[in-house]
C-alpha cells in the first residue's frame, strides 16, 4: 500500500468542517477510513458537553475558522528551538565530558587569562541562550503561537551547530582544552565534528519538511 | 545575638504581620511570597550564625558557601517577595506617591541603576579576591562585618535593579538590564576561573582556592540563571500577548 502524502490528505489550512469532522490531527493513512462524523465531540448533558456543542454551532454558523484565530510564529519558534538546542548541547558537554567523564578539567595549566575570560563569556552566553530559549518556547506554547515542525528542526540545528563550533573554535582555535588527552586525538576530533555534522543534516532535513508543510508533528 | 539576627528577624516578622493584615482586610497576598521572604531571611540568619562564620573564617570553601547564600540566593528571594508592594498595600495611598517620589530622586536612581549595582557587586568581589584585601578581612573583625553587610545589601540592590517586581518609575530599558546581567555573569565566571588558574587570593592554600572557585562557578550560576529567567519572562510576556478570545475556544 502506498501511503498518501500528508499534504494531499490534510490541507494546510483546514476548512472549518474539517476541524469538527475528524480529519484534524489524524494520522494521514487513517484519513478517510472513518465516517465523516466520527468525532462528534463530547456527548451527554453535562455542562462542558453542552457548552462545547453550543460553541461549535456558533462557529459553524458564523463561519469563523478556528485554525486561523491564532497567529503561528515561525521565526520565533525557530529562534527559541535553536537557542534551546545550543543551551542543551552546552549543558550536556559540561555535565557529560567535564563532570562525569572528567576528560577535561575546570582550567588547564597552560590557559592564558584571555582564553579563560573568553571561556567564561561563552559559558555565560550558553546559559543565557538556554534560559531565553526556554522562556520564549514556554510563552509560545502558552499562547498557542508555536509553529509545528520548526521545534525539532531548530533544536537539532542548534545542537549540531554548537557541537561543530565547540569542536573547531573552542578546541582548535582558542585551545581551551582537547576532547581527550590521548595519543590518537585525531579520531576523537573527527568523531566530535562528524556527530555535529550529522545533527545538522537531520535538522536541515526536518526544516525542509516543515517548510513544505510535511512536518512530522502537526500540533 | 548578632545584628543580622536582629535585623532580618525583625524584617521577617514585619513581612508576616503585613501579610496577615492584608489578608484580614480582604486584599490577599500569595502565601508563597511570605514563605520566600521568611525563608530567605532565615537563610541569612543561619549563614551569619557563629558556627557557620567560624567555618567561613577557617576554610575558603566555607567562605564561598556563605557568600553564595548571603550575597546571591537569599537577596533574590527577598527581592522577589516584593516587600515594598506588600508595605504599600498596608499604608494609606499617599505613601505610595511618597515612595515614587523617593525612588525618582537622582541619587537613588543612580544608585539603583543596573550598572552601579553590578559595579558594587562584581567590583567589590574583584577587589576582595584579586588584591590582598582577603587576608586583611581575615585579621580584622570590623572590616569582615562591614564586608558581609556589603554582600547582602549589594546582592539585594543588584536583584532589584535587574528584575525587581516592586514599583519603580522610569526604569532602564530591558536591553540595558539584560546587557548588564550578561556582563556581570561573564565577569563572575571569569573571576572564578582566574582564581583557580592564578591562585587568588594567594594567602589561601591552592586546593581550597580551586574547590571554592568551582563552587563559585557552578553554584553561582543557578541564582544568576533564575534572575535571567525572571527578566526573560517579563520580556516575552510583553512581546507575545494572549490572542484576544483565544482562551476556551479550542475544543
Amino acid at each position: 500500500m502506498i501511503l498518501q502524502r500528508q499534504e494531499d490528505a490534510v490541507p494546510r489550512k483546514e476548512s472549518r468542517e474539517a476541524m469538527f469532522t475528524g480529519t484534524h490531527g489524524r494520522m494521514p493513512w487513517r484519513v478517510g477510513k472513518e465516517s465523516p462524523r466520527s468525532n462528534p465531540g463530547p456527548s451527554g448533558r453535562g455542562f462542558f458537553a453542552s457548552a462545547w456543542r453550543r460553541e461549535v454551532k456558533t462557529y459553524l454558523h458564523e463561519g469563523i475558522d478556528m485554525s486561523e484565530r491564532v497567529q503561528r510564529r515561525t521565526g520565533a519558534t525557530m529562534l527559541a528551538a535553536v537557542l534551546l538546542g545550543i543551551g542543551i548541547m552546552a549543558a550536556l558537554d559540561e555535565i557529560g565530558f567535564h563532570q562525569v567523564l572528567a576528560w577535561h578539567h575546570f582550567v588547564e595549566t597552560d590557559n592564558s587569562a584571555l582564553a579563560l575570560a573568553s571561556d567564561g563569556l561563552l559559558h555565560t552566553l550558553e546559559l543565557v541562550m538556554l534560559v531565553i530559549g526556554g522562556a520564549l518556547m514556554l510563552r509560545l506554547h502558552e499562547t498557542g503561537q508555536h509553529a509545528p515542525g520548526y521545534r525539532g528542526a531548530g533544536f537539532l540545528l542548534g545542537m549540531g551547530g554548537f557541537q561543530l563550533f565547540d569542536g573547531i573554535v573552542d578546541h582548535k582555535i582558542l585551545g581551551l582544552h582537547q576532547v581527550r588527552y590521548v595519543d590518537n586525538l585525531l579520531v576523537y576530533d573527527l568523531c566530535w565534528n562528524l556527530a555535529g555534522l550529522l545533527l545538522l543534516a537531520i535538522g536541515y532535513w526536518l526544516l525542509r519538511r516543515a517548510r513544505r508543510g510535511e512536518a512530522l508533528s502537526q500540533r | 545575638m548578632s545584628g543580622f539576627t536582629l535585623v532580618f528577624g525583625a524584617l521577617a516578622a514585619l513581612y508576616a504581620w503585613g501579610w496577615w493584615r492584608a489578608k484580614r482586610r480582604g486584599r490577599g497576598w500569595p502565601l508563597w511570597r511570605l514563605a520566600l521572604f521568611v525563608g530567605s531571611a532565615l537563610a541569612i540568619v543561619a549563614v551569619m550564625s557563629p558556627p557557620s562564620m567560624q567555618w567561613a573564617h577557617d576554610d575558603f570553601r566555607g567562605h564561598m558557601a556563605v557568600h553564595l547564600v548571603a550575597g546571591m540566593i537569599a537577596p533574590l528571594g527577598l527581592v522577589m517577595a516584593a516587600p515594598v508592594s506588600l508595605a504599600l498595600k498596608n499604608v494609606p495611598a499617599h505613601w505610595g506617591r511618597r515612595w515614587v517620589r523617593f525612588v525618582s530622586l537622582p541619587p537613588i536612581r543612580v544608585l539603583g541603576h543596573p550598572v552601579t549595582a553590578a559595579l558594587l557587586n562584581i567590583g567589590g568581589m574583584m577587589a576582595l579576591y584579586l588584591t590582598d584585601l582577603y587576608s586583611a578581612m581575615r585579621h580584622s573583625p570590623g572590616f569582615a562585618l562591614w564586608l558581609h553587610w556589603h554582600f547582602v545589601v549589594a546582592g539585594c540592590l543588584f536583584s532589584w535593579a535587574i528584575a525587581g517586581p516592586d514599583p519603580a518609575p522610569r526604569r532602564p530599558s530591558l536591553e540595558w538590564r539584560f546587557g548588564v546581567l550578561v556582563v556581570s555573569m561573564a565577569a563572575h565566571a571569569t573571576l572564578s576561573k582566574w582564581m583557580a588558574r592564578f591562585h587568588f587570593p594567594a594567602s589561601v592554600p591552592l586546593d581550597q582556592v580551586q574547590q571554592g572557585a568551582e563552587l563559585m562557578f557552578y553554584a553561582g550560576e543557578l541564582p544568576e540563571a533564575l534572575l535571567a529567567y525572571l527578566l526573560a519572562r517579563q520580556w516575552v510576556r510583553s512581546r507575545y500577548r494572549e490572542p484576544a478570545g483565544a482562551r476556551g475556544v479550542t475544543p
